[in-house]
């Protein structure tokens, strides 16, 4: 019936599922390793608005003045003043009138996020679609020139501009929806214990817990010991060393600062830490633990940083901050409300008031 | 409904737990031997709102996850020394050092202390060494500490054996202090009374041999209890705080679900 309303019960959930997020941040603010989350919305896809049964107005086509290219490196960034460029998305084909992408491993042209390493990362982004659908190159060294052609090796493979029909008079987008949650690895403050087997890691890196499903990393070193003297997280899964899981066969033990288990002057087993270098595929599963998603195997590189003993990472949530973008989308959910009312209130008038009689 | 209203509360009870821990520390400043507990949190289970969808390489390569909040995971005890006092009594022992004294209870159970505030219990012609509640203190043999009628001077030395002088001035040994250790003493059980009780997470008991013994029994001073007041008042008020985040996360849930109520009126 109406648009404005869907859009803005679409902010409306966006902001729910974003406080959601933020109290499970808060209620976290004292969990040992925790690590903030943070909401990443995105709009739908702007579709194609068009007159039907009018006019066709030619003035709305504004003269065709060519393709601004910028380039940064790897990032393409295109704005154009009449046309569209047209992605891909799950949702839909999107038109927009600018576009920024890079060219993936595979030679697709494809919008692109950055990691928390700063790399680019093209993976289940959207991909930019040419004449043919998704455009593919041979070669990464492209250039696009200012009529919006893909130019690789000398040759043009496809265009990237698509003019509209002449009803078209913009774009719309049905509202806003919550894409994904990005863990944020920020390390949290180190506060002494005193307990020999409290460990907090300094650097980037995890350690691995053997767990009934499988290998899960944890940043949270606060361990103990069970019945055979192992090493365990305080559910009870065993810690994992480069040689099995770590049992602590002398009560006269030293832990180094690599991790070594030093019983006697002798390296015994050597607590496994490990750097994950694709963390962006690391789920949280709950007890402070952390799995990678199915079908993708966590890179693990070698951890440089020091092992703690008698220390315990805190969390990393600030409340300031949380407490600011709770407000936020509090606000933000209450305009969306407002936005619902006024467009009823509009609605209460065509229904009741100009259909007297 | 929104999952934030619970989340948040989950939130609250943690912290109250939290200030439950801090208050009891705060209670036992001044209890001789106490070990400062502290409590541990664990992030609660996640929901997969949208499921990864990598297949034709297309869709987010994130799953949408919301958490549920916090639940403890732990009490753990801070074995750290605890400062030493001088009392001038014969009869109170501390430990420098790691260890334990072992006492036996009424009903055949093995408890361990650190609190060396020891009495004698007279019965006939002889005393026994006991704990302020009249418990058994073990020695090496697992038998009790005998002291005769008569018998003077106590003396323990820094491994732990104990020596007087009988009623002719000569000098007798009544054995040594059962002194033993853990591999996990943060297992222990406290059992209140300032006695810990051997778990599976603790490991078993192990004798501090004297010959090769690193902590040191000092007579005549006791272990003060080892909680810090200003940290614990600093832990209070940040627990307090995220008490009062976690009611505020509640109470902007609720403004919103009244909004969201309020669209029809």
């Amino acid at each position: 019936m109406n648009n404005s309303m869907y859009i803005a019960a679409s902010g409306l959930l966006a902001n729910q599922k974003n406080i959601e997020v933020i109290s499970n941040n808060l209620s976290n603010v004292n969990t040992t390793g925790f690590k903030k989350d943070m909401a990443i919305l995105e709009s739908f896809p702007e579709v194609l608005l068009s007159k039907i049964n009018d006019r066709i107005d030619m003035d709305n086509h504004r003269a065709f003045r060519g393709v601004n290219v910028e380039r940064d490196g790897d990032i393409f960034t295109l704005t154009i003043d009449s046309g569209y460029f047209k992605v891909s998305t799950p949702a839909g084909v999107g038109n927009s009138r600018s576009l920024r992408f890079i060219v993936d491993d595979n030679g697709y042209l494809k919008t692109f996020y950055k990691n928390t390493e700063d790399e680019l990362k093209a993976d289940g982004e959207n991909y930019v679609l040419g004449k043919n659908g998704p455009i593919r190159v041979e070669d990464r060294n492209i250039e696009i020139d200012y009529r919006g052609n893909v130019i690789s090796g000398g040759q043009i493979i496809d265009n990237l501009i698509t003019f509209p029909p002449f009803n078209v008079i913009g774009t719309t987008s049905g509202g806003v929806r919550f894409d994904k949650i990005a863990t944020d690895f920020t390390p949290g403050v180190i506060t002494e214990t005193g307990n020999k087997l409290d460990f907090a890691l300094q650097g980037d890196g995890f350690f691995k817990v053997q767990t009934p499903n499988g290998i899960a990393y944890t940043r949270d070193g606060s361990f103990t010991l069970n019945a055979n003297r192992g090493l365990v997280t305080n559910e009870g899964y065993a810690v994992l060393g480069q040689n099995g899981p770590i049992v602590l066969s002398s009560n006269d033990f030293e832990i180094g600062e690599n991790g070594d288990i030093i019983v006697g002057g002798q390296v015994e087993n050597s607590l496994d830490i490990v750097r994950i270098d694709n963390k962006e595929y690391l789920r949280k599963q709950g007890n402070n633990l952390y799995r990678t998603v199915d079908n993708v195997q966590a890179e693990e590189a070698f951890f440089d940083g020091q092992l703690l003993s008698g220390y315990l990472e805190t969390s990393n949530v600030n409340t300031i901050k949380e407490m600011v973008s709770m407000i936020t989308a509090q606000r933000s959910y209450e305009s969306n409300q407002k936005v619902i009312k006024a467009q009823d209130e509009l609605l209460e008038k065509v229904v009741n008031e100009l259909g007297r009689v | 409904m929104l999952r934030s209203l619970h989340t948040a509360a989950t939130g609250m009870k943690s912290q109250q737990l939290n200030i439950d821990t801090i208050s009891n520390n705060l209670a036992n400043v001044n209890t001789n031997g106490y070990k400062t507990q502290r409590a541990e949190f664990k992030d609660l289970l996640y929901v997969a709102i949208k499921k990864t969808n990598l297949r034709d390489d297309q869709g987010a390569p994130v799953n949408l996850e919301v958490g549920h909040g916090v639940m403890p995971s732990a009490t753990t005890r801070d074995f750290r020394k605890g400062s030493l006092m001088e009392t001038q009594n014969d009869l109170d022992f501390a430990i420098d050092g790691e260890g334990f004294f072992s006492v036996l209870l009424p009903n055949d159970q093995v408890r361990y202390t650190r609190d060396g505030s020891f009495k004698l219990s007279v019965d006939g012609d002889e005393a026994m060494l006991v704990t302020s509640d009249g418990y058994m203190v073990f020695n090496e043999d697992d038998d009790a500490i005998i002291i005769e009628n008569g018998m003077k001077d106590i003396n323990v030395d820094q491994l732990g054996y104990i020596t007087a002088k009988d009623v002719d001035g000569e000098i007798v040994e009544l054995g040594r202090l059962k002194l033993v250790n853990f591999l996990n003493p943060a297992g222990l059980l406290s059992e209140g009374q300032n006695l810990y009780s051997e778990t599976a997470a603790s490991g078993e008991e192990y004798l501090l041999e004297a010959d090769e013994m690193e902590s040191k029994v000092i007579q005549r001073y006791l272990e003060a209890s080892n909680v810090q007041v200003v940290e614990e008042m600093v832990k209070m008020i940040t627990a307090q705080r995220a008490y009062e985040i976690n009611s505020k996360a509640i109470q902007v849930s609720d403004e919103m679900l009244q909004m969201a109520n309020s669209l029809k009126r």
